[in-house]
């Protein structure tokens, strides 16, 4: 049983490893928005280090990339560089509309992986989520904060499979308990132990027991245990 | 990525997909690839002056060789489409007819006969009714705030593509937020053959009772009311099946006058 729960966190801290494998992005992006008159140009060095984390972590990254805090840019307002992995292996960009003329405008600062970090300063794991504007999977991202000197200037952050966590969960889940559930703050399923229910569902945590469970790193998922 | 002033990157990642999603229909890949980019131009759903994503990307977003969609271009540029221009900001964009000219959207309607209408207001009653009953028992308040402020500036829109383009966000939305990926890819590919025919002849009342209906529906996903949203959403896509079919049957009635 404790060793069930070890196996677990043990599964989560794999997951929660990929907020250090952004670092290096991190670090780089914010060693280029130090200068104040950026323009999109500027970012181009940062593929292939956005390239080499998908390559690196295949097994477990879907996409990544970086988000400019709008207005950090001189040539547009809002942007964002961000890669996913096509079906043949390799790298595609996201297209996306960030034109706010436009009706089609994609305000990222209203999604959950850039206004969190960007508010509480701090990582943060959001979804799971249906990205139908980039690989259409039930996804997670995984975001970090970018400071240059005192200012955010955006996010870096990677996108992991739902699927791909639960690979990773669901033996341990299963030994901790038949009735075990893997849920987010906000009581949705990430992976379940039972056929009571899936991910993606919804438990209202006024009515369920859950708990949270042990976690070392302070950039940490902070999903809660029902069993 | 292109890199024009705007921020604009033209032919989006989730529209390609849309588009390209699902080929089957008669024809070689490259005409099929062909009509249906030249459809999605003639309906609006790609703008005039967008770029298209490089060959390779597209390609690859349709599952097939890059010669066979160069094919598809050439004939599209034919048709007067497309045009390629070369240099340093060149690539393909799209010369799209005037979205707004009534009689195109006429003759898009005439190509549907009233049975094929109703077929697919009922493939949208399976999608959007479930969407909606899933999205009522798992949507987050956050999710529900978001449908929420979609349906403000729907209610605030004013232009008809302006209001297609918000009523299609919020149907996609919604399947999103009932956590289903194939859902909300059924919504893609449903605005895809739907497009701007869904707010054709739409007058200012009519716009005002369809924001209602679908305040209504966020309304019971926000309150974890699944019979009622599904309820709404059904509604709302009947109301829209007998526009549509009282326009068909008008324009029956033109075709048929001496």
């Amino acid at each position: 049983m404790t060793a069930a729960l070890d196996d677990l966190t043990g599964a989560l801290d794999e997951l929660d490893a990929i907020f250090g494998y952004l670092e290096p992005l991190a670090a780089q992006f914010a060693a280029v928005a130090a200068d104040p008159s950026l323009a999109r140009r500027a970012l181009h060095p940062l593929r292939p280090v956005i390239q080499d984390l998908l390559e690196q972590h295949r097994g477990w990254l879907a996409g990544a990339g970086v988000i400019c805090a709008p207005g950090l840019l001189r040539d547009v307002r809002h942007w964002m560089d961000w890669w996913f992995t096509g079906p043949d292996g390799t790298p595609n960009p996201l297209r996306v509309n960030l034109d706010e003329q436009s009706v089609e405008f994609f305000d990222y600062t209203e999604a959950d992986w850039y206004a969190v970090p960007m508010r509480t300063g701090r990582a943060f794991a959001a979804g799971p989520y249906v990205d139908y504007l980039c690989t259409n999977e039930y996804s997670l991202t995984l975001a970090v904060p970018v400071r240059a000197g005192d200012t955010l200037v955006g996010v870096a952050a990677a996108d992991i499979l739902v699927a791909t966590v639960e690979g990773h969960v669901i033996a341990p889940l299963r030994a901790v308990s038949p009735q075990a559930v893997l849920c987010t703050p906000a009581g949705r399923v990430v992976a379940s132990a039972t056929p009571e229910h899936a991910p993606g569902e919804r438990i209202d945590l006024a009515t369920a027991a859950a708990s949270s469970l042990p976690r070392t790193s302070p950039d940490a998922t902070r999903w809660l245990l029902l069993r | 990525m292109t890199e024009r002033a705007s921020g604009s990157v033209g032919l989006t990642t989730a529209s390609a997909r849309a588009i390209l999603g699902t080929l089957d229909g008669p024809g070689s890949r490259a005409e099929q690839i062909a009509r249906r980019l030249g459809q999605a131009i003639r309906m609006g759903l790609i703008a005039d002056g967008d770029r298209l994503p490089p060959e390779a990307e597209l390609a690859a977003q349709a599952g097939v060789a890059t010669v066979t969609l160069r094919d598809a271009l050439a004939a599209l540029r034919r048709e007067g489409l497309v045009v390629t221009l070369r240099g340093r900001s060149g690539g393909t964009f799209v010369r799209a007819p005037d979205p707004s000219n009534a009689e195109h959207a006429t003759a898009r309607l005439r190509s549907f006969t009233t049975q094929a209408l109703r077929e697919l207001g009922d493939h949208r009653f399976a999608i959007s009714g479930a969407a909606a009953a899933l999205a009522a028992r798992r949507a987050i308040p956050e999710e529900v705030a978001s449908l929420a402020r979609i349906v403000d500036r729907l209610a605030a829109a004013a232009s008809p593509s302006e209001c297609e383009r918000l009523d299609a966000q919020l149907s996609v939305e919604i399947a999103a937020a009932a956590q289903s990926s194939r859902l909300t890819r059924e919504q893609l590919l449903l605005r895809g053959e739907l497009g701007d025919l869904v707010w054709l002849g739409v007058t200012p009342e009519m716009q005002a009772a369809a924001v209602d209906l679908r305040r209504a529906e966020v309304d019971a996903i926000g309150a974890h009311d699944d019979v009622r949203a599904r309820s709404f959403a059904e509604r709302y896509v009947q109301a829209g099946t007998r526009r549509l079919l009282a326009l068909r049957l008008e324009i029956y009635d033109v075709d048929a006058a001496p």
